[in-house]
């Protein structure tokens, strides 16, 4: 059972993959309120031609990666305001078309970072400077969200009442953006750029089941994702299988679990309220 | 090298062939898409094939057919769980999908070489065998039929679903219908572009049409029309620049629609800055 932590790369990767899902889980509470899983769905394809083109021009990934996300969300702004199409089908547009010019730059100049990595992660052979901009990104994401996360609950939770208070929206917005892009950067390295969006939504739907209070469901969601990232990649070890592919599936179990067993809102719970209530009536 | 040189291989006319069918498909389809808000959907039911593909390769049975299941599965437990739960639907479709396609990614990496993962991801029109060929073909003329059939209907419950009932439709089943041709169309289009991109092909040519024209039937043929090109274009410049053909032609997709964003007639840029 300890075979694997008998490997320094397996106990960086379990270290690694639990602080990016705590990081990935406490910003999902956001992203599951506002309702933009296809935005970080979108977000992490869109990063794929900033990691090509970072990684052809000798730059860190993440910078590279970080500048085509939020251009991607620039665009898909731009797009949306000058036509009428609907915003989920410009979002596809946009993200579609980056990640496209990605793939053919990676097959135009193949690299070491083969497609493989992009869409399973490589978090067993990270390396020691990508695992300082792991913890540079996870450190600054959580430093803005522990500073703001008031303003942002309002602005998830109701933009208009935020707005009427006199905050301001488009630079939320803005900001909300920039994590969702700066978050997706780190998780394409553990799970691949197909599944980040497990890690940006299901954390945070598993905790909205279990509480009604945000604080709790902050804690609840972050201790649920980094827990899964070190038992997901604990269990890699034994499977033999995609890391990435592991975390994801254990998150989506915990998920059902819970959507099944949670005490107030689960299945369970609300057919048991069904059955008092028609009892009474 | 000549011009015409990719028309002397038998592979790249049947990859032209082949691009420009599946294209033309899931161009009529991407216009109901694109009125009805789907794009989540198409990018949900797409990932969920995978596991059902490789489940199919164990079983021995046609790929498409188990890609075709996983897919519906996908769309139903997101139906279910959202009509359970007090989760948002697009929350719901990000959980269900991603689920699905980590499973997928967990029994592949059990059960088989990479080789044929990256055919599946990324697609491999040029590389197409026989089998998935006639699997590719029957999927499109299957989805083209009920699409022509059904158009009346289907166009009318995805721009006012309220009317449609009010007239005696079964919406109900209206919906499964979209949701079936859906699942179809993903299936036709993976060989071409592969699981990743086939979202593109489901998006981008309705979105270009629906730039140009304010008509519907219209719409449908300029979507046909722009897929077409932009495939034949995208499979026809992947054999000079030795690139991803999947990624080409999605770029070929993204250009029409650039140039429809900037230059429409009636809607584009330049248009609203003249009208201004």
């Amino acid at each position: 059972m300890l075979a694997p932590f008998e490997y320094d790369y397996m106990v960086k990767a379990i270290l690694v993959s639990g602080l990016i899902g705590g990081v990935c889980a406490f910003l999902s509470c956001f992203i599951t309120l506002k309702g933009w899983s296809l935005m970080g769905d979108a977000l992490s394809h869109a990063i794929v031609p900033g990691v090509s083109l970072a990684w052809l021009a000798g730059l860190p990934f993440s910078a590279g990666a970080f500048f085509a996300g939020v251009l991607a969300a620039l665009g898909m702004g731009w797009v949306r305001r000058n036509s009428r199409l609907r915003e989920d089908a410009v979002i596809g547009v946009v993200f579609t078309t980056f990640f496209a010019a990605g793939l053919l730059l990676l097959t135009l100049y193949p690299s070491n970072l083969n497609l493989r990595t992009i869409v399973f992660g490589n978090i067993l052979a990270i390396s020691d400077p990508d695992i300082l901009q792991v913890l540079v990104i996870s450190g600054l994401s959580i430093l803005v969200l522990a500073l703001k996360w008031r303003d942002l609950l309002l602005y998830c939770f109701d933009e208009a009442h935020a707005r009427s208070l006199g905050l301001n929206t488009g630079f939320l917005h803005f900001l909300l953006l920039a994590l969702l892009s700066a978050t997706a950067v780190a998780a394409l390295q553990t799970v691949g750029a197909c599944l980040v969006v497990a890690m940006l939504v299901t954390p945070g739907a598993t905790a909205y089941l279990l509480t009604d209070r945000f604080g709790k469901m902050l804690g609840i969601a972050t201790a649920a994702g980094a827990g899964c990232g070190v038992a997901g990649a604990y269990a890699s070890w034994f499977f033999n299988g995609s890391t990435g592919g592991c975390i994801v599936v254990l998150q989506t179990l915990v998920f059902l679990a819970v959507l099944v067993l949670a005490p107030k809102h689960g299945l369970l719970a609300s057919r048991r309220q069904r059955r008092l209530a028609a009892s009474l009536s | 090298m000549s011009l015409l040189e990719p028309f002397r291989y038998p592979f790249m006319t049947e990859a032209l062939l082949a691009g420009a069918l599946v294209g033309a498909v899931c161009a009529l389809f991407s216009c109901y898409l694109v009125l009805k808000g789907w794009s989540l959907m198409g990018d949900a039911i797409s990932h969920a094939v995978l596991p059902g593909i490789v489940l199919a390769h164990l079983a021995g049975l046609p790929l498409a057919l188990g890609a075709f299941a996983t897919g519906l599965l996908c769309a139903a437990a997101t139906g279910w769980i959202k009509a359970a739960t007090r989760i948002k639907e697009d929350t719901v479709m990000g959980i269900v999908f991603t689920g699905l396609f980590a499973l997928g990614l967990v029994l592949f990496t059990k059960v088989e070489t990479d080789a044929h993962l990256n055919h599946i991801l990324f697609g491999n029109i040029l590389g197409i065998e026989r089998a998935d060929m006639i699997q590719t073909v029957t999927a499109s003329a299957l989805t083209l039929v009920v699409v022509l059939l059904m158009r009346r209907d289907l166009m009318l419950f995805c721009f006012d679903p309220a009317q449609a009932r009010a007239i005696g439709l079964n919406t109900g089943l209206l919906y499964y219908v979209l949701l079936s041709l859906l699942a179809g169309t993903v299936v036709a289009s993976l060989q071409a572009v592969g699981i990743i991109l086939v979202v593109a092909m489901l998006v981008t040519p309705g979105c270009t049409a629906r730039l140009l024209t304010d008509r519907f039937d219209r719409m449908l043929l300029l979507a046909a029309g722009s897929s077409v090109l932009a495939t034949c274009a995208g499979v026809y410049a992947s054999f000079f620049i030795n690139g991803s053909t999947g990624a080409c032609i999605v770029l070929a997709q993204a250009a029409l629609f650039m140039l429809a964003f900037v230059f429409g007639p009636k809607h584009g840029l330049l248009a609203a800055r003249r009208a201004a």
